[in-house]
């Protein structure tokens, strides 16, 4: 049975819903039609700073680059401090299950855009850098384009510059962006100072993801209750969802916050390729934690508190769907070694123990793990090292492995066993070329 | 007036496990497995100041601070406030 390994392979806004991907753009959007769809429209801007983000924060806007912090707060916080000051926009989209910013940028650049300039009109800042990976050629291309039609249509605009950054998990948080942004390597660094205290260039910095920006044109445009007319209460609009994994119709799907992930699934994926029964699901991207198939059966939706509630995470919506045909101790061995080669090295907790619970992991795979070494694992995962990282990324590692050990509690318990489940140990998980599971611990 | 608090913070990324602190003071810094400090209680009530500012002062790479906690920072996060580790009694 194939599994489409390309998340991106199919884009479509769900039903009636067309508000940040919209059916009939398909390719890059230019300025032209942009404003043909309502770009750049006055009542957009008919706002002072202090009104948009009160429009901002009234609409219960929440970032969408996995920490789901309100945005409007952010923005009061920023603008609170010293100007000048930076808007970053974060677009390295380092969540390898994750596609739906670089399609957003593909294809609806200037929303994105328009998004940006309001921010830096409401936070009054003077630069806006906008932050991407260097292998991330078609989004360059997109944006280089659409800031070339920017300056031709002569749109008032403070400065604008790109930074890229190399491959790398830990590149896509918010202060390795700003440390590449000041001409540092693309890694993480201690807080404090957060970047809204001091990021670009020692100022005040705004960093948003690029689908929060997206929503913030048609925040301005139609009001803050037009946001909250879809979607949880919690979090309200639509969300962008990366559906991947061992589903019929994987791809990149708007959705109102809040809907039931078995629906997701079965209507948008078209259920779980060759008919088989979800075993597991990553649901918010790597980081967020695995779900087991009863979360799905007893109404797990996709918001933040619905999916608290079963240990996890909404993260940055970025699904994916093992069935249970193939092994899941493999994928949740992967992921592991996933976490400690992608550490950025530079605290020591986290390249320890990151390497630590791998190095468990594979042995847990093969059924060779001592029981001291498993008691050693929930104490780390669990106690020793969540909140200990300069950055997430440790916490991502901790809660992979937390979660890991509940949903495949079963198949842990077979593998000591049996040495192994039977079935395939194929990763479906997107990013993944294989090779040997063995780390050093 | 309030009590004044006291918040420590260990930099993941300057710890090299000298491992001092939790020599020092064991009572709020452990070591985890791999020999790196593993802060026990994120604020401390005010009388083991004087302790956690000679702790950090001897840390050789300079990886603990300590501050003074601002009212309008909030209350203190309820899984760090005092843990069951922490046997020093507020009021002596």
């Amino acid at each position: 049975m194939a599994i489409e390994r390309h998340p991106a392979a199919r884009v479509e806004a769900t039903g009636e819903l067309h508000r940040l991907l919209m059916p009939g753009v398909t390719r890059r959007e230019s300025l032209l039609e942009y404003r043909g769809r309502g770009g750049y429209a006055p009542e957009g801007w008919a706002w002072s700073p202090e009104e948009l983000r009160d429009r901002i924060a009234a609409s219960g806007l929440r970032g969408r680059g996995g920490a789901a912090f309100p945005t409007g707060r952010k923005w009061h916080g920023v603008a609170a401090r010293p100007g000048p000051r930076v808007v970053l926009v974060n677009a390295a989209e380092s969540e390898p299950a994750s596609a739906k910013d670089r399609i957003l940028l593909l294809r609806r650049p200037h929303l994105v855009l328009e998004g940006a300039l309001l921010a830096a009109r409401a936070i009054d800042a003077r630069e806006i850098v906008l932050y991407l990976h260097a292998n991330a050629t078609a989004v360059r291309d997109s944006l280089d384009l659409a800031l070339r039609e920017l300056r031709a249509a002569r749109t008032p605009a403070p400065r604008l510059r790109i930074v890229t950054a190399p491959p790398g998990y830990v590149a896509g948080e918010a202060s390795a962006a700003v440390r590449r942004a000041n001409g540092g390597p693309a890694k993480p660094t201690s807080k404090p100072p957060r970047p809204s205290e001091r990021g670009v260039g020692k100022r005040p910095t705004l960093v948003q993801n690029v689908e929060t920006l997206a929503n913030v044109p048609l925040i301005a445009r139609h009001g803050p209750e037009w946001l909250r007319e879809v979607g949880a209460p919690s979090l309200p609009g639509t969300l962008l969802v990366t559906l991947s994994g061992a589903v019929n119709r994987p791809g990149v799907y708007e959705v109102p916050s809040g809907m039931p992930l078995q629906r997701i699934v079965d209507d948008l994926g078209g259920g779980v390729v060759g008919g088989a029964s979800v075993q597991a699901m990553l649901v918010g991207g790597y980081f967020a934690g695995w779900l087991g198939p009863e979360a799905l059966a007893q109404g797990a939706r996709l918001e933040p508190e619905s999916l608290r509630a079963w240990g996890v995470s909404l993260g940055a919506a970025a699904i994916v769907v093992v069935p249970d045909w193939i092994c899941g101790l493999a994928q949740a061995a992967w992921l592991m070694r996933f976490f400690a080669d992608e550490s950025a090295q530079q605290c020591g907790t986290c390249l320890s123990g990151t390497r630590a619970m791998a190095a468990v992991f594979a042995k847990l795979l093969r059924g060779t793990a001592s029981p001291a070494a498993c008691d050693r694992l929930h104490l780390w995962a669990e106690r020793m090292l969540p909140g200990r990282g300069a950055c997430g990324h440790l916490d991502g590692a901790a809660t992979a492995a937390r979660t890991a050990l509940q949903v495949f509690a079963d198949e842990i318990s077979q593998h000591a066993r049996a040495g192994g489940c039977g079935r395939p140990e194929t990763v479906i998980l997107p990013g993944f070329d294989g090779g040997d599971l063995d780390v050093t611990a | 007036m309030s009590q004044r608090r006291v918040r420590v913070r260990v930099d993941p990324t300057r710890c090299t496990a000298f491992g001092f602190c939790a020599e020092f003071f064991p009572e709020s810094f452990a070591l985890d497995d791999w020999g790196y400090a593993w802060l026990q209680a994120a604020e401390l009530p005010s009388d083991l100041e004087p302790l956690a500012r000679e702790t950090a002062r001897l840390c050789p790479t300079g990886a603990i601070a300590v501050e003074i906690v601002r009212a309008e920072d909030g209350p203190p996060a309820a899984a760090t406030a005092r843990p069951a580790r922490l046997l020093r009694p507020r009021h002596r």
